[in-house]
């Protein structure tokens, strides 16, 4: 256990810095461009009001209420966002991959460490899912941020006050980023765990078989995927509508289980009988 | 432990901030704001058997609304289903879901769709055309019925799969109405057919033993050329195949034939004129067919209005056609017994109502309720007596805590339904 928790904390150090980048890039970006969107808004509206006489109804006819979802809709918002998630996914291969290429093929001392060598597997995996989570968790506490600053730049005649679940509703993907319910999250969580796990096997797969690993690996990702969507196929093709949606979801969630210990199980097999280095 | 402050800190921050924001914040209720209705005006009992399917967009956000139900006690939102239904549900339909629930397996595998059902106190049916896709769209198919019959008492089911009669002749089928009347179960159902370049429409009543699931008979109650040249087109539809799911005495279709001429008054567009309207009655105990004409309900063609109705209400022997006019809504009542015209009854509506509310006839009422509401929508529902054509209700859609939901939105209502 202490072997796992050192080799977590070892994994992250080794990204903190991009980590901070990340987290500093975000907070700046949407800050800022709450900043920005708010004051264009609000000398708009001057312009219409002031310069052009307009009255103050039909400028927020022509242009609305000033509410979170001009923030969220802009690149302001989800450009850190989707900056996250891409590096998080090459992260996805460049934590192993590193370790091969890398000065000094560091996963050769990684493996003869004296501990379980699935430790590096999880602690590797543990890594990118923590930082998923506190990437999520930085987001949440910003759109509370964002919520209390869009107050202090907008007066309340032209300001549509959101609840946070409406924010989160008004940019499309949130709902898998952050579900409403707690139900949701370790769904979307969950599927997205197996889906690192998976990928962390196939990158095993390629690094024990190379270049024939590659095709293997291929074969192993798109047999992993088949399993999970098993129970979609057997209720659409053949079986319409015979499971219940709580079946389903029943059925789904053994589906996904029986991918990720297929995934682990693997991937220990790999690294103790077939890895190279 | 000094060197895992950086993994402790993460770790903390993600539980401490997940945590509250999934216990503090709460799901459900943040949907959007409560509605309810409002009495302006006389027996609030007329209302209090129904329920108004609406969908809620607040202005200026994204996003596609939300589903929800209204009536007199609160607001019920879609989302309150389980995640499960969210991710594997197929659809939402009260009457499904009570189905669903009591003849849990029964209903595996059954399409959701009310026109293929049929409930009485004896027997709950399902009829439904299946087919194969084997050649290229539009080529005919193996339509084969798909009949289930549930014997509540004895809880026994009759399942059985029969080949369509002619089945290569139809490259569509739907089924409309099911009934069960002794012994025998009937399904209407309408078909296209493919004949020397034009298309037909045939509405048949297949005729089951309900006993053994056999094809009995296979009728044809209308045939009528779907369009002839691109200048005409007809509309052959039954009137009463939705949320009727119990035992009727008439099944009842209308047929329309319009045609796109050039109006030389009205410089020169292409208007619809009506060339023919007839309905055609069907006895569903005697199977006695019975063409007639209704001159009453004027096949007209206005800019922008249906003068002729999709959907009839139909109860027992009477059909009542709701027909809106610019100053309020004319309601025909109609014999299929005797073929005639029992009266007309005109509801007046205020000019709040916008060109298209949601009409219904039910339990001697007609209810009219406004489709799009708005915060300063005043009087959004009417229901009048089909008799009379007396105003027995009338009421508004209320926001409810309007100070804690502050900006527009709007409200659209799809439909009533009769709990």
């Amino acid at each position: 256990m202490t072997n796992f928790f050192k080799l977590l904390r070892f994994e992250l150090d080794r990204f903190f810095k991009l980590y901070i980048v990340l987290i500093v890039v975000t907070i700046v970006s949407q800050l800022a461009g709450l900043v920005i969107i708010s004051k264009l808004y609000m000398r708009r509206a001057r312009e219409e009001i002031v310069v052009n006489q307009n009255s103050m109804e039909s400028f927020l006819e022509t242009y609305g209420q000033f509410s979170l979802a001009n923030l969220t809709h802009s690149l302001w918002f989800f450009g850190p966002i989707a900056l996250c998630i891409v590096s998080l996914l090459i992260y996805v291969f460049f934590i192993w991959y590193r370790d091969w290429f890398g000065k000094n093929t560091f996963i050769y001392r990684l493996l003869m460490l004296p501990t379980e060598r699935l430790n590096v597997y999880l602690a590797k995996a543990m890594t990118i899912f923590t930082m998923v989570l506190g990437l999520v968790s930085l987001q949440i506490v910003l759109i509370y941020l964002e919520m209390n600053l869009v107050r202090l730049l907008v007066p309340r005649d032209f300001r549509l006050d959101l609840t946070i679940h409406e924010v989160i509703r008004s940019f499309d993907y949130f709902n898998i980023l952050i579900p409403d319910s707690f139900l949701g999250f370790l769904i979307s969580y969950g599927t997205g765990l197996m889906a690192v796990f998976v990928l962390f096997t196939a990158i095993l797969i390629e690094r024990s078989y190379r270049l024939k690993g590659v095709f293997i690996g291929g074969l192993y990702v798109a047999a992993s995927f088949f399993v999970f969507i098993s129970p979609l196929i057997l209720s659409e093709i053949f079986l319409p509508r015979f499971f219940y949606p709580i079946e389903m979801f029943l059925l789904e969630v053994f589906a996904g289980l029986i991918v990720m210990t297929g995934a682990i199980w693997l991937g220990y097999y790999l690294l103790n009988k077939k890895i190279r280095v | 432990m000094k060197r895992y402050w950086k993994l402790i800190i993460l770790t903390a921050a993600v539980i401490l901030i997940l945590g509250l924001f999934y216990t503090k914040t709460g799901t459900a209720n943040d949907n959007g704001p409560s509605f309810t209705i409002k009495k302006i005006q006389g027996n609030e009992e007329e209302i209090s058997n129904i329920l108004l399917d609406a969908n809620y967009h607040q202005s200026r956000t994204a996003g596609s609304g939300h589903s929800l139900q209204i009536s007199a006690e609160g607001t019920k939102y879609f989302n309150e289903q389980s995640i499960a239904e969210q991710l594997f549900g197929f659809g939402w339909d009260r009457q499904i879901e009570r189905w669903q629930k009591e003849y849990r397996s029964y209903m595996r595998g059954k399409w959701p769709s009310l026109s293929s059902f049929f409930e009485n106190g004896k027997f709950l049916a399902y009829a439904d055309v299946n087919y194969n896709f084997t050649g290229p769209i539009g080529s005919s198919r193996d339509f084969t019925f798909d009949i289930d019959i549930l014997h509540k008492e004895t809880g026994g089911r009759v399942k059985r799969e029969t080949e369509v009669p002619n089945r290569n002749q139809y490259y569509s089928m739907s089924v409309e109405n099911v009934q069960v009347t002794d012994n025998v179960l009937k399904v209407f159902t309408s078909n296209q057919v493919e004949h020397q370049g034009n298309h037909e429409i045939e509405i048949h009543v297949y005729t089951f033993d309900i006993q053994t699931g056999e094809l009995l008979d296979d009728k044809i109650i209308i045939e009528e050329k779907e369009s002839l040249d691109a200048n005409q087109w007809a509309e052959i539809m039954i009137l009463n195949k939705h949320e009727h799911i119990g035992e009727e005495e008439y099944v009842l279709a209308k047929v329309l034939n319009v045609e796109h001429v050039q109006d030389a008054e009205n410089s020169g567009d292409y208007v619809e004129q009506v060339q023919q309207l007839y309905f055609v009655s069907y006895n569903v105990e005697t199977g006695e067919i019975k063409q007639f004409e209704i001159p009453e309900i004027k096949p007209f063609a206005a800019a922008g209005i249906s003068p002729i109705p999709d959907k009839a209400q139909i109860s027992g022997s009477t059909v009542y056609f709701a027909i809106f006019t610019t100053d309020g809504i004319d309601v025909y009542s109609y014999s299929l017994e005797t073929n005639s015209l029992q009266g007309s009854q005109k509801v007046p509506l205020e000019k709040s109502f916008s060109d298209s509310p949601v009409i219904k006839v039910a339990h001697e009422r007609i209810y009219i309720v406004e489709w799009i509401n708005k915060r300063d929508t005043d009087k959004s529902i009417i229901v009048a007596d089909v008799e009379s054509g007396e105003i027995v209700y009338s009421g508004r859609i209320e926001l409810q805590e309007p100070e804690a939901h502050s900006g527009e939105y709007e409200l659209y209502i799809h439909d009533i339904i009769f709990n």
